[in-house]
Order: structure tokens, then sequence, then C-alpha cells
């Protein structure tokens, strides 16, 4: 019998030129697509948060963030987006069985759709990382405003995103329609090009 | 212009889109007066100047649909809170 097994594939390789880029001498920014990532959106039904709060907490360990936060454990990560609504994300060993471990853990308690397909993921991250992204971006970066664990639904240049803080180096993530990755890119690009940057394919 | 999102916190205005006042109700189709009265629905607005309650949708950020309490004498803005209580229980 045939292999129907799917391999993912990237939203962003054909655009993504790994090597430095942009001023000489320095890189003040790095970026990449986050791959081998799966997305999903978990949406608590009427009435059923607390009780969802509750399954995913002995699912997967932790407890579900509350406005602007996000939280990790061991390759999942779940960001705060909209009342009662989350995007996950699993890598690693969470990759391949995220969306089956939420159906359970969800049950009769909340919509889990697979976004694994339609979303992009780009890591931007160095010491310029933020001077890079406030170009764009429509909230406050400044470690005063925003910091590692922190998690923003807004918008860039032309762009509805969702951007958490993974670390203090500082590294951002920012999920985006896959079709609009392109355009993130070249915006991105373009405003760290100052700063050196290095893409890692 | 800042509009604070209950949800999301202080954001700039260009995330969200307008609405228009709250208070609208359907009228009844078959009313009567129907045609008037879906007339008045659609394009009569009180245009206040002063305290006014309106309909914001978080359009680019946490989606949810709002009620900004603003002054338009001084663009002041002094509260704001979910419109629906769902979305007010599911943000707690
Ligand atoms: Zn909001």
């Amino acid at each position: 019998m045939a292999d129907l097994s799917l391999s993912p594939r990237s939203a962003l390789a054909p655009f993504l030129h790994a090597g430095h880029h942009g001023a000489e001498g320095k890189t003040g920014v790095k970026l990449r697509e986050v791959t081998a990532c799966a997305l999903a959106e978990l949406t608590a039904f009427k009435g059923q948060k607390a009780a969802l709060i509750k399954s995913t907490q002995n699912a997967f360990g932790v407890a579900l963030p509350a406005a602007n936060k996000s939280v990790s454990k061991d390759g999942v990560t779940f960001i705060s987006v909209s009342p009662g609504k989350w995007l996950v994300t699993g890598e690693g060993a969470a990759e391949h069985d995220l969306v089956e471990r939420l159906e359970n853990a969800a049950g009769s308690l909340a919509a889990v759709v697979n976004q694994s397909d339609a979303r992009a993921v780009v890591e931007i991250s160095g010491d310029k990382a933020r001077s890079a992204l406030a170009k764009g971006v429509m909230i406050d970066l400044d470690p005063a405003a925003f910091k590692t664990g922190d998690a923003a639904t807004s918008f860039a240049v032309q762009f509805w995103i969702t951007l958490w803080q993974t670390n203090d180096a500082p590294t951002y993530r920012l999920a985006i329609f896959r079709s609009m990755g392109r355009d993130l890119l070249h915006w991105l690009e373009s405003s760290a090009a100052e700063f050196g940057y290095d893409i890692h394919g | 212009m800042r509009i604070p999102c209950p949800f999301c916190g202080p954001r700039d205005s260009q995330e969200f889109s307008f609405l228009g006042q709250t208070g609208l109700k359907r009228p009844d189709p078959n009313a009567p007066d129907a045609q008037k009265q879906f007339h008045d629905y659609v394009h009569i607005r009180d245009n206040k100047a002063g305290l006014t309650k309106e309909l914001w949708l978080h359009a680019n950020g946490c989606r949810s649909w709002i009620v900004v309490e603003r002054n338009t004498l001084t663009h002041e803005i002094t509260g704001s809170e979910f419109a629906s209580p769902l979305t007010k229980e599911a943000a707690q």
C-alpha cells in the first residue's frame, strides 16, 4: 500500500535566504521560521472555562494563562489570545500528538481547531530584536511593559499578529496567517537591516 | 487615541473598528410603519454632544465587542466593558 502520511510544508522556506544580511560586521537580530511546530486553537464553551482550566492542568501540568500571558511546559505553549481562547503550540515530542492531547483534555468543554497549516511562526531574537520589532508593532515592548511570558494579539504594519516573548535575550515569536508570511518577512528584514541580521534556515 | 480594552488593556485606536451608538433596537418588520422605522434604524443617529456609549470591535486584537464610554466634546474615554455578558464570563 502506498505511504499516505503527509509531511508539513514550510510556509516560509522559499523566502528565507540563510546567511548574513543588512549592515556588515554586526548581528543585532537573528531570524528563523519555527518549523516542526504544531498549532491549535482552544476555545472554551459557554460556562466551561473553569472546568477546562482544571482539565488542561491535569493533562499538561500547567494552568491556562490569563489575558496577555503565555505559559510553556515540555514543548507545549499556551498563549492567551481572546476571552476563553488560547493559541497552543507543540514542538519536539509534543508536535505529533498535540491536537489529540488537546481534544482528549477538552472533551465536551472546549473546541479544538488544528491551525498547523493555517499559521506560520517566526522567531526573532538578539539585542536589537526589540528595536526592529518596535518599528511596526503597536504595543510597548519596553521590558517595563512587556517581559518574558507576556503575550499580545495586536497589529503590526498590516498584519494581525499573535506575539509572545520566550526569553530575556530577548526572543520573540510571532504567529500570523501563513499566506502573509512573505510580507511579514519582508517587513522584518527591512526593519532589521540597519542592525545586521542572520537568517537561520 | 487609546482605547482601554477590558481584556487586552489600553491599545491604539487603529486596532479597533467602530460600529456606532449602542441601544439600537431592530424594528418589527411586520409593523404598519416598518419602512419608516427601518429608515430611522439604519440612518438616524443622536449625534450627541457629550457623554456617549459606543460599540467598538477590537478587530486587530482579542476580537471582542466592547462598549466604550466617550465624551464627544473632549474625546475623553471614561470607561469600557464587554458588550456581551458571555465574553465577560469567558474573560474572568
Ligand atoms: Zn482586546
